[in-house]
């Protein structure tokens, strides 16, 4: 369970960079009260701003969970597929869960298992460019 | 599956390693806009970043079991394990 802090900065960004390793939420607020600019700050103390998910979209700050850092779960960028008949092609009765797909006349599978360790697999069929999320 | 396509160029779509109500908030590398699938949405929406409220459908794709799919897509490729 990631610790959150609420942790407010009057006066400039730099500050934010102070705050200690775990999520934080912090927010600059103006001379006026006014907040301008809303961050969470993850485990890497990457921060990063969502001012118009909260204000034009309704984000609570403190929902953001975990923050492990944009460097924990790297995506595929180059996908490389087995064809049938290949070795490492599943048999048609293998109960693996996959992603199936078909687009541009070209049908890819995408496992859970390899899918949950990297959370998007980035891939075109042609040329068109799609992302598979798990 | 979603497009990653944006004005012309393809986008490079990663974890951001938050989760907000149980779903993972991508990004792009490109500009480090933040993409998030909306509850009852058809395709992500930039929630923060230089492409705000910008959008990118999405295509179909099963979530089902390889014996099911498979006899129905003889031809299919299956992604090796990187």
């Amino acid at each position: 369970m990631a610790l959150l802090l609420l942790f407010s900065c009057f006066s400039c960004h730099d500050t934010i960079f102070e705050v200690p390793r775990s999520t934080a939420v912090v927010e600059d607020v103006q001379d006026d009260g006014s907040v301008s600019k809303i961050y969470v700050v993850d485990q890497t103390d990457k921060a990063w701003d969502i001012t118009h998910a909260v204000q034009e979209y309704g984000f609570d700050p403190d929902g953001f969970e975990f923050g492990l850092g944009p460097n924990g779960i790297k995506p595929i960028l180059s996908p490389q597929f087995i064809c049938r008949g290949e070795p490492g092609y599943p048999s048609n009765d293998n109960n693996i869960i996959v992603i199936g797909t078909e687009l541009e006349g070209e049908a890819r599978a995408y496992p859970l298992t390899i899918m949950r360790r990297h959370e998007v697999a980035n891939d075109a069929f042609g040329e068109v460019h799609v992302a598979v999320g798990y | 599956m979603y497009s990653r396509e944006i004005d012309g160029k393809a986008l490079t779509l990663s974890a951001s390693g938050w989760v907000y109500k149980n779903t993972f908030v991508l990004y792009d590398y490109e500009t480090e806009s933040l993409w998030y699938h909306m509850e009852g949405d058809d395709g992500l929406t930039c929630i923060s970043g230089a492409f705000a409220d910008r959008r990118l459908p999405e295509f179909q794709s099963n979530r089902l079991r390889w014996h099911e799919w498979a006899p129905l897509n003889p031809g299919a490729k299956y992604l090796r394990a990187p």
